[in-house]
């Protein structure tokens, strides 16, 4: 490994802790597990359940590590470098495919006024992979306004390919082949990001500061959002996400993470370590790499750059999904490609911190096939095992009743819960403490969207376990996702979506419960915090997709508005209104009409 | 399909006719850099572990 990329003192011990404290953890709920299953006799069943919660209890303790070391007392503050003269040469590139071309172009303009206000020179090009004519056409039509507007003629580029080769990854690699050699950086957006000049020159600048440092990633905040799903996210992104981001900071050292927009690269670098080949075979695990992200922050480190995540860079947004299905739509292609990294664990010349993150990013979906096997080998457990036994001796006057082992059964759901909750609360903690909490609309508010999103992402939980499941299943199973398009402002759902798309998450819960009921009617009530959400799962998606006013779940960007934030609304407002007026009218098919400015 | 915006609709909305403005350029400058393919697959078949495999049982034999 590169000596520059060996994890020091401060990220050595951060790594150690979070073992440590993941193991200590696992190991208690497995021994906890093994002594209440060990009461009628230890099977091969239960040496199952032992297993499966180790793992499982493992994965949730590492999450709740990155949380707490990334705590806001531990953060160690850097000063930010200011832009050297001469500029590097820098290309902020947008990689679009069947994307909105109002909303789109509008960040554009937004950005580029922005970029110019911050003293930033670089030029912008738009990377269509847009495979509909018609969609197309639109595209380019906004992209004539968007130099009349900006004046960016010749700064300012639109290119489409009529191959789409490698979809994303491909098609900045595409740009690279061609103009690479014209920039020294790029920073690599979405068609949904947004990023002030601010946040672009900081980016800049740190890669003027050291000429190791391959990528740069930012913490994009998640803006925009309307319905009680999306603002529970963007909450949860805007208030957790930054405690969690330095955990990983801290954790990760120089091989961080690339998340695939809203960072900066050296072209040099990503040219020389990142031509990602085609996996042989078909897909789910052959063929393209989906998860090109993280494999392209693996192959940076592994050519001797350093990638470093850095959450403290202001002025960097995106917008989430808005609802149940869009995000488990998504979840379903990060799976497909999180699953094809287990092709990559044996990569020749891969730092073993790469390896790993490649084993977290396999985990992060598998976990929910092992929680829902261990409910069902806790089940079949229960239901198989010998009655007991009041008499053990012959000749006995009086009954032994035999030990319950509902103590270790609480224990272990105490643990399990403290450790989705514990992390939470801490930041909340901290956050009340920092007076961070102004941001979200103060203590109360702040501390009712805490609970609420507990509450939330509870009642969610098991609909998330089984799209997890059923994703994991698919994939195993050689079925293709594919990449399908994004589906951005898709919005309110009725219930009768919610039951077109939840109906047989509603048949596994009656399923389970019933079977359950009749069997073993003493394990109902344990059951019942997964099953009853289950039954629920068309008035969920549903509910969770109407809008939500601000007062509950608020961020700092909806207190006051970014000024690249509100560029962009003001853009957009104003094109909306000019774009319906036109004979060239894109509204066809488009998503334009559910774009409300916040 | 949009039917409305055709061929003509756009070319009417590009800013050709504006002063100086010249040929609309789409494409960012050429300038070709080498993206150099990674190796990610290794190679190991059954045949390299039967060859492990050999040698290993022919040194414990000597």
């Amino acid at each position: 490994m590169h000596s520059h990329l060996s994890p020091d003192r401060p990220t050595r011990l951060c790594r150690l802790l979070a073992l440590s404290f993941s193991l200590i953890a696992a190991i208690t709920a497995s021994l906890l597990m093994a002594e209440a299953a060990a009461r009628d006799g230890f099977g091969a069943l239960d040496g199952a359940r032992a297993a499966l919660i180790f793992l499982t209890t493992a994965w949730l303790a590492w999450g709740a590590s990155l949380a707490l070391i990334g705590a806001p007392g531990l953060q160690r503050r850097r000063a930010q470098p200011d832009l050297r003269m001469p500029q590097p040469r820098t290309v902020i590139l947008i990689p679009i495919c069947n994307e909105d071309p109002l909303t789109t172009f509008a960040r554009i303009a937004a950005i580029d006024a922005s970029v110019a206000e911050a003293g930033v020179t670089a030029d912008i090009a738009v990377l269509s992979d847009t495979r509909d004519e018609a969609a197309a056409r639109r595209e380019r039509f906004a992209f004539a306004r968007l130099l009349r507007e900006t004046g960016g003629e010749g700064r300012i580029f639109y290119r489409r390919r009529t191959q789409n080769v490698g979809r994303k990854a491909g098609n900045i690699e595409d740009f690279f082949r061609r103009s690479g050699s014209a920039y020294d950086l790029a920073v690599i957006l979405d068609a949904d990001s947004l990023m002030s000049g601010e946040a672009i020159r900081t980016m800049i600048a740190r890669m003027q500061e050291d000429p190791k440092l391959g990528l740069l990633q930012t913490l994009p905040r998640i803006i925009g959002a309307r319905s009680l799903f999306g603002r529970a996210l963007q909450f949860a992104a805007g208030f957790h996400g930054p405690v969690f981001s330095r955990g990983l900071a801290r954790m990760q050292g120089a091989t961080g993470p690339f998340w695939g927009h809203n960072a900066i690269v050296r072209v040099r670098a990503f040219a020389g370590s990142c031509g990602l080949p085609e996996l042989s075979g078909k897909p789910p695990f052959g063929g393209h790499i989906l998860s090109h992200d993280y494999v392209e922050a693996a192959l940076l480190a592994r050519g001797g750059w350093k990638v470093e995540v850095d959450p403290s860079i202001a002025g960097s947004y995106e917008e989430g999904p808005d609802n149940v299905l869009s995000f488990a739509r998504r979840d379903r292609r990060w799976c497909q490609g999180n699953l094809q990294h287990s092709r990559l664990l044996l990569a020749p010349g891969l730092a073993s911190w790469s390896r790993f993150v490649f084993l977290q990013n396999i985990a992060a979906y598998v976990v929910s096939t092992l929680w829902a096997a261990f409910l069902v080998a806790s089940f079949v457990a229960t239901v198989t095992a010998p009655p007991p036994n009041y008499f053990p001796e012959a000749h006995q006057l009086y009954p032994v009743f035999p030990n319950t082992s509902t103590r270790e059964i609480t224990m272990l759901v105490f643990g399990v819960v403290g450790l989705l909750i514990i992390p939470k609360l801490t930041i909340l903690t901290g956050a009340i403490a920092s007076n961070r909490v102004q941001g979200f609309g103060g203590v109360i508010r702040a501390t009712s969207s805490v609970l609420a999103e507990i509450v939330l992402t509870t009642l969610l939980a098991p609909l998330m376990l089984l799209y997890h499941s059923r994703a994991v299943l698919q994939v195993l199973s050689g079925q293709d996702g594919g990449w399908p398009a994004n589906q951005r402002g898709e919005g309110l759902l009725g219930l009768a979506d919610g039951w077109r798309s939840g109906r047989w998450i509603v048949l596994v819960g009656a399923t389970a419960l019933t079977t359950v009921y009749w069997i073993a009617p003493d394990l109902l009530i344990w059951l019942l915090p997964v099953g009853l959400p289950m039954l629920a799962a068309p008035f969920l998606i549903a509910w969770t997709s109407r809008p939500l006013t601000h007062a509950l779940f608020r961020v700092p960007e909806e207190i006051a508005s970014p000024p690249v934030v509100a560029t962009y609304h003001e853009v957009c407002a104003r094109w909306e209104m000019t774009w319906k007026n036109s004979p060239a009218e894109p509204s066809a098919g488009m998503a334009v009409e559910h774009h409300v400015p916040a | 399909m949009d039917q409305r915006l055709n061929a003509k609709d756009f070319e009417d909305a590009l800013p050709c006719d504006a002063p100086d403005s010249g040929p609309l350029r789409w494409a960012p400058p050429e300038a070709p850099l080498a993206m150099q393919k990674q190796v990610l697959e290794t190679r190991t078949s059954w045949a390299d572990l039967a060859l492990v495999g050999r040698l290993f049982l022919s040194r414990r034999k000597a």
